[in-house]
């Protein structure tokens, strides 16, 4: 387990595997040719300037985005236009949106029920439990009852993270978790997502949160243009990157 | 399938020359009547935001009113029923009126009223849509209620509720033939008239079906010149005003895009 | 100026009674037959399926364009034909004018319903959708548990708005000679040669009926500009 870092690229089955990736949106080149892989129980920090592909690259891996060519393998899945294999991929992968997008006509339980029971086929008192268990650990189950928008920002966040935590995912994609929120409300979602990377989920996170990326990356990518630039463990990339391009970067969200 | 429109019929008419005229009872009915909403629905719309809780008042009961009441009651409260409630000379001279002047008014009257209201609800909605600060802009220039409202107010709120005006405007053109009920030869009237006298309903209900299309899509494209037209530069497109996030201006369009295909 | 005597409307209430019955069942069936074609037809043009999408456009366009009297002739003449051609023998069946309405009402509604479902998918956040497939739910689970029910939330003032249009459009079935409330009050109005006291009553009970509905229709849209912070 101490190996983890660098097992990474040389473990010989990842979670994921994403192999010279294209996206265009029309003749944007979003993401060209991008390639990383994902070992188990790694966590890694996607970063970048905006526009630089790196949420493109998350919302391909469970197919929100269709890519253009390329592959895809979660979990051993090969991800295909088969409906199958995409909604197979999807449970498995757990996704976290910049906005939340909690179901605003459902409670927050129900929120965390629906997808268990009509994806897992869960019954009700099963699904309910799990939702019960999962919203104590985000540390939210006394607002079970509430509405989304009767949330703060912060809790919503976490509700979100335990909707998708529901569905037993084996890896877990963060798009800008804390990029909406207040201020203040940004270390309440952070520490949720530190216990469980502590709890050893695979994960995926695109954030600036640098601080963030410090305490829980096993590996900091860097983005620009729809490509990778740079990676390295957390320590070497934000005291000494190698390019000019990350120096750039860190440069200016640092100051 | 239309060649029966060009016989001859028993007054020595073609059945087409019927649809034409049944056409021309449309059209001034929709026409005259849309302006007697407009300038109606207007002065209501405006009742509706003055200051004056008496006029708020009453312009809000003539809303009520007309606009909750079916468009075929009120046709035959103005016809059947109005000549009675007045003083016998007056009710007798109105039902003294020849045909077909004598159910054309009251229809006139009956459809104009009824859209006021409903216009004078997009005027409102207008006025209260436009900020606050227009208002007391005015208020601080020093200019009049009358001032405010003729120059700053109506001209904006008028232009922001045409895609709306587009729906009342299609609304009036269809009520036309709810004026068959009391007699008036309208189009739909004509087109069942000729059903009946010659057995060929296909050809002249399809007839009409295809004149009312034309005509919508006609009216449809006009009210968009129009729309273009008193934009004001730089403004967004013109959209209802009545505050919700929800995109009602394709909601009150009554030809959504399909009509293109129609086309 | 004959005197008025509105005692005849009392006399005539049990008749008129049954009229308004018949007046709100074919307003309810209207609604039901109505808002589930559409909500079909909204999904169908959502779904942009070719042929299928076009069909519904141009059907929808079409119930728009003309008045709903021509379209109960419409109906009145085509529905018989119709139905032979279906029953098999080609010959026309006489379903009469009661099942004509409820047909055509429906129908003709459902255009409308459409319109304003359609319109309220658009409106739904792009990134409901994308939380349903980071999901997995299915298409069906999707719209059912998910979008539609959001959709019907946010429309509902303009849906039961439009029901109430529907309510006093459901008075033209004058001209197919039912006994609705309008056409029971215009019967016994002939009857007894009161149209005046029989009208005015009859436009009392639209105007009470249709005030107190938009009355509910205003409080929810009112509470529903509260919750407008939901987002």
């Amino acid at each position: 387990m101490q190996q983890q870092c660098t097992v990474g690229p040389a473990d010989p089955f990842p979670m994921v595997i994403v192999e010279r990736l294209v996206k265009r949106f029309g003749s944007f080149n979003a993401l060209s040719d991008v390639s990383l892989k994902v070992a188990k129980g790694e966590k890694i920090v996607l970063c970048g300037p905006s526009g630089s592909g790196k949420s493109t690259l998350i919302r391909c891996i469970n197919h929100i985005e269709k890519h253009d060519s390329g592959r895809i393998v979660v979990d051993g899945i090969e991800l295909t236009d088969r409906i199958r294999d995409i909604n197979n991929i999807r449970s498995e992968v757990g996704m976290v949106f910049q906005s939340f997008n909690l179901f605003p006509h459902l409670s927050v339980l129900e929120n965390c029920m629906l997808a268990p029971m009509k994806v897992r086929g869960l019954a009700e008192p099963e699904a309910h439990e799990r939702a019960v268990a999962l919203l104590r650990k985000v540390r939210i189950h006394d607002q079970a009852h509430k509405y989304p928008a009767q949330l703060s920002g912060g809790q919503q966040q976490r509700v979100a993270i335990a909707r998708a935590l529901c569905m037993q995912p084996k890896i877990m994609l963060f798009d800008e978790p804390t990029s909406a929120l207040d201020p203040e409300m940004v270390k309440e979602v952070l520490e949720t997502i530190v216990e469980l990377a502590q709890d050893g989920m695979t994960m995926v996170c695109v954030t600036h949160e640098m601080g963030f990326a410090r305490e829980v990356a096993d590996r900091v990518v860097f983005m620009d243009l729809g490509s990778i630039v740079e990676e390295g463990d957390p320590s070497t990339f934000f005291r000494a990157p190698n390019t000019d391009r990350a120096k750039a970067f860190l440069n200016r969200i640092i100051h | 399938m239309f060649t029966v429109l060009l016989e001859k019929t028993v007054d020595g008419q073609r059945y087409i020359d019927w649809l034409v005229s049944g056409l021309g009872w449309t059209l001034a009915l929709a026409f005259f009547g849309w302006w007697i909403a407009f300038a109606v629905g207007v002065v209501v719309g405006i009742g509706r935001t003055v200051q004056n809780p008496f006029f708020r008042a009453l312009a809000r009961l003539y809303v009520e009113i007309f606009r909750n009441i079916p468009v075929l009651v009120q046709m035959f409260l103005w016809y059947f029923v109005l000549p009675e409630l007045l003083p016998t000379t007056m009710g007798d001279w109105i039902k003294q009126i020849p045909p077909p002047w004598g159910t054309f008014f009251p229809a006139l009257w009956c459809l104009g009223l009824y859209t006021a209201a409903r216009i004078a609800e997009q005027v409102r909605a207008g006025i209260e849509a436009l900020p606050r600060g227009q208002d007391e802009a005015a208020a601080a220039l020093g200019l009049s209620g009358y001032v405010t409202y003729r120059h700053i107010i109506l001209p904006q709120a008028l232009r922001l509720i045409v895609p709306s005006l587009t729906s009342e405007v299609m609304g009036i053109y269809k009520n036309t033939s709810v004026a068959l009920t009391i007699g008036l030869m309208e189009l739909t009237a004509q087109a069942r008239q000729i059903s009946d006298a010659t057995f060929q309903t296909f050809a002249a209900f399809g007839a009409a079906t295809l004149i009312y299309l034309a005509l919508a899509l006609i009216a449809y494209q006009a009210m968009m010149l129009i729309d273009k037209a008193v934009r004001i530069p730089g403004a967004a497109p013109g959209r209802e005003a009545d505050g919700s996030d929800f995109d009602a201006v394709k909601l009150e369009n009554p030809v959504p895009k399909g009509m293109e295909i129609v086309k | 100026m004959n005197s008025l005597d509105f005692s005849i409307v009392l006399q005539a209430w049990p008749y008129l009674w049954s009229g308004l019955l018949f007046s709100l069942s074919l307003t309810a069936a209207a609604f039901l037959v109505g808002m589930f074609l559409g909500t079909l037809f909204a999904l169908v043009q959502h779904f942009e399926l070719r042929v299928l999408s076009q069909l519904v456009r141009s059907y929808v366009a079409l119930m728009r364009s003309i008045p709903l009297i021509l379209v109960l002739f419409w109906f009145f003449f085509l529905v018989p034909i119709v139905l032979g051609h279906l029953s098999g023998n080609g010959r026309p069946v006489p379903v009469g004018a009661t099942y004509t309405a409820f047909i055509t009402f429906g129908l003709f509604e459902a255009a409308y319903y459409s319109e304003i479902i359609r319109v309220g998918l658009r409106a739904v956040n792009k990134g409901q959708f994308e939380a349903c497939q980071a999901l997995a739910l299915s298409t069906f689970d999707t719209y059912r548990h998910v979008i539609l029910p959001q959709v019907f939330r946010v429309a509902s003032p303009i849906i039961l708005s439009q029901t109430i249009i529907l309510f006093q459009d459901t008075s033209l079935v004058y001209v197919l000679s039912l006994t609705d409330l309008l056409g029971a009050a215009s019967k016994l109005a002939q009857l007894h040669g009161r149209l005046v006291e029989m009208y005015l009553a009859v436009a009392v009970v639209y105007l009470i009926i249709s005030c107190a509905a938009s009355q509910f229709v205003a409080s929810l849209r009112k509470k529903y500009a509260i919750a407008g912070a939901r987002r």
